[in-house]
């Protein structure tokens, strides 16, 4: 069942055209990674279907429902949300209260206390620290942080927009880990990521863009053994 | 000695209405982005609304105090919709929200003007007035006015308040992860319209809470709020933009350091105190006592 689809979606920066006549479709229960240099219009995308920046034309639809004529907080209401490149998580504030802001439009108090302990028990480093600000975690901490916080909205789809970036190899893996445990646990992922070997590896199907269009789909293991991909992304 | 500390419990309660003022001042500032120079106009108003009430209706100190809240927010909360809102729909608010807080605090101003007349109003008594000792020094007794100790223990619930709502509810947590990143709090599915109209109340009924003090001490008029307007901000910035116990400390600070330099330098000095102050925070600590670095509003 298609979950995310994207039609022939065109968004503007001032005169630059950022994203061509884009269109992507993510199943219920899949795992799709978009791959592309810096400023193949990944990020714009992602902001697009969430509809923080404005699309001239085309059209977002999760499960059939149009997001480019609702406000970004009815799409998370809806059950899509995004963990935004560079995390993004409240400095501020307190672990804690960062991850209950996560489940801020929910009104089933007892549920959001479950889903803190579930929470809790997949990121134990998040319960250690969860009277600290969050500004003061590592990047690696702050990463599961805003992801987790993405969770606590109880998301049917998530985005993740580089959620791999700046971190230390041996955290990478984790968070790659995390994301696969959270697709097994029935949420539907979209990932941008420049680390393109790992993101196809986890995924079942891939798109790669190129300056603001699409340039290739297909499935994850036919792309990672593409010459051409590998060559321009895989660095072999 | 004695003399000195007599002088810092005068200003003590003048602090805790600066005090009032800056919180209103940098919650909007923090979370819209915009500087609201109509919040010293809402403290004007706020001062009037309780100044009709206890006149007129001879309604008690603190249910006219809580009237005017109301008022206040209400007031505040029609300024952001007619004045703030069609700038935030088209994207221009942080380029033009400045001058048309100048402007519609210039027309609210000088309508207060035209219809309360510029003839200074004074507050019916509402309480007993009188010293209260609070300790003595050499035999220097150092009193506090009953007024000012109302005032003071108003401010201090006012603020209790305040910080349980921001500590302790998930719409005041969200205040203040607004004032530290609006679009992401939008991936958490809340609607920033909807919180930036609660930060307006909060803000309104903090300064018409500052008016009904101010009122208590001293007489009312139609542009008292430009000046207290300015000397809030000034305390916002001393405690630090966005900081709510910067706020707290600056106006208090402020207060203490306008009651020293009329006690010991002159009268005629204690309005310029402050932005002495300000600009000195400016030059030296632009952060403030406890804010931290700004980014900018989209």
């Amino acid at each position: 069942m298609e979950m995310l689809k994207v039609e022939n979606l065109n968004v503007y920066y001032g005169n630059i055209h950022a994203l061509k006549d884009m269109s992507l479709t993510v199943n219920e229960g899949e795992i799709v990674s978009l791959i592309g240099a810096n400023g193949a219009g990944k990020s714009t995308l992602m902001l697009s279907i969430m509809h923080q920046i404005p699309a001239k034309t085309g059209k977002v639809l999760f499960q059939g429902k149009d997001c480019l004529t609702q406000k970004t907080f009815d799409i998370v209401k809806e059950g899509m949300t995004l963990v935004p490149e560079g995390r993004h998580v409240f400095p501020r504030t307190s672990v804690q209260d960062n991850l209950l802001l996560g489940a801020y439009y929910r009104r089933d108090k007892s549920e959001v206390k479950k889903d803190l302990n579930r929470i809790y028990e997949m990121f134990p480093r998040l319960q250690e620290r969860r009277r600290q600000l969050a500004g003061t975690l590592s990047g690696g901490e702050q990463q599961m942080l805003a992801t987790a916080r993405a969770l606590m909205s109880r998301p049917k789809m998530l985005l993740l927009d580089e959620p791999s970036m700046g971190l230390a190899p041996i955290i990478v893996d984790q968070i790659f880990d995390t994301i696969v445990r959270i697709n097994k646990e029935g949420t539907t992922i979209l990932l941008v990521e420049q680390n393109a070997n790992q993101a196809l590896r986890i995924a079942d199907r891939g798109y790669v863009l190129e300056t603001g269009e699409k340039t290739m789909e297909d499935a994850a293991d036919k792309l990672l053994a593409n010459d051409q991909i590998r060559e321009a992304y895989l660095g072999a | 000695m004695a003399v000195f500390l007599q002088q810092v419990v005068n200003g003590l309660a003048q602090g805790g209405i600066y005090a009032l003022i800056a919180i209103g001042w940098t919650t909007v500032f923090g979370i819209v982005g915009v500087m609201n120079w109509t919040h010293g106009e809402v403290y004007m108003l706020g001062a009037y609304v309780g100044f009709f009430l206890t006149t007129y209706s001879g309604m008690g100190m603190v249910p006219a105090l809580l009237l005017s809240m109301g008022a206040g927010a209400i007031i505040a909360v029609l300024i952001d919709q007619f004045g703030y809102v069609p700038l935030r729909k088209r994207g221009t608010l942080a380029r033009s929200g400045f001058i048309t807080a100048l402007g519609l605090s210039t027309f609210l101003r000088y309508s207060a003007n035209a219809a309360f007349s510029a003839d200074p109003r004074v507050y019916p008594a509402l309480m007993e007035y009188h010293p209260i000792t609070l300790f003595s020094i050499g035999g220097t007794a150092v009193t506090i006015n009953s007024l000012h100790l109302i005032i003071l223990i108003g401010t201090f619930i006012i603020m209790v308040v305040l910080q349980l709502f921001f500590t302790r509810t998930i719409i005041g947590k969200a205040m203040l992860a607004g004032s530290q990143d609006m679009k992401t709090l939008a991936l958490m599915g809340a609607d920033s319209e909807k919180l930036i109209k609660i930060t307006f109340a909060i803000s309104g009924a903090l300064g018409a809470a500052a008016g009904f003090f101010m009122g208590m001490l001293y007489t009312i008029y139609p542009t008292m709020g430009a000046l207290a307007g300015l000397k809030g901000w000034a305390c916002a910035i001393l405690g630090g933009i966005g900081s709510i116990s910067g706020s707290l400390v600056g106006g208090v600070l402020i207060g203490i350091a306008e009651a020293l330099t009329s006690g010991f330098v002159s009268t005629g000095y204690k309005d310029a105190i402050s932005f002495v102050i300000m600009i000195l925070v400016l030059l030296i600590k632009p952060t403030g006592l406890m804010g931290y670095k700004f980014e900018e509003k989209v």
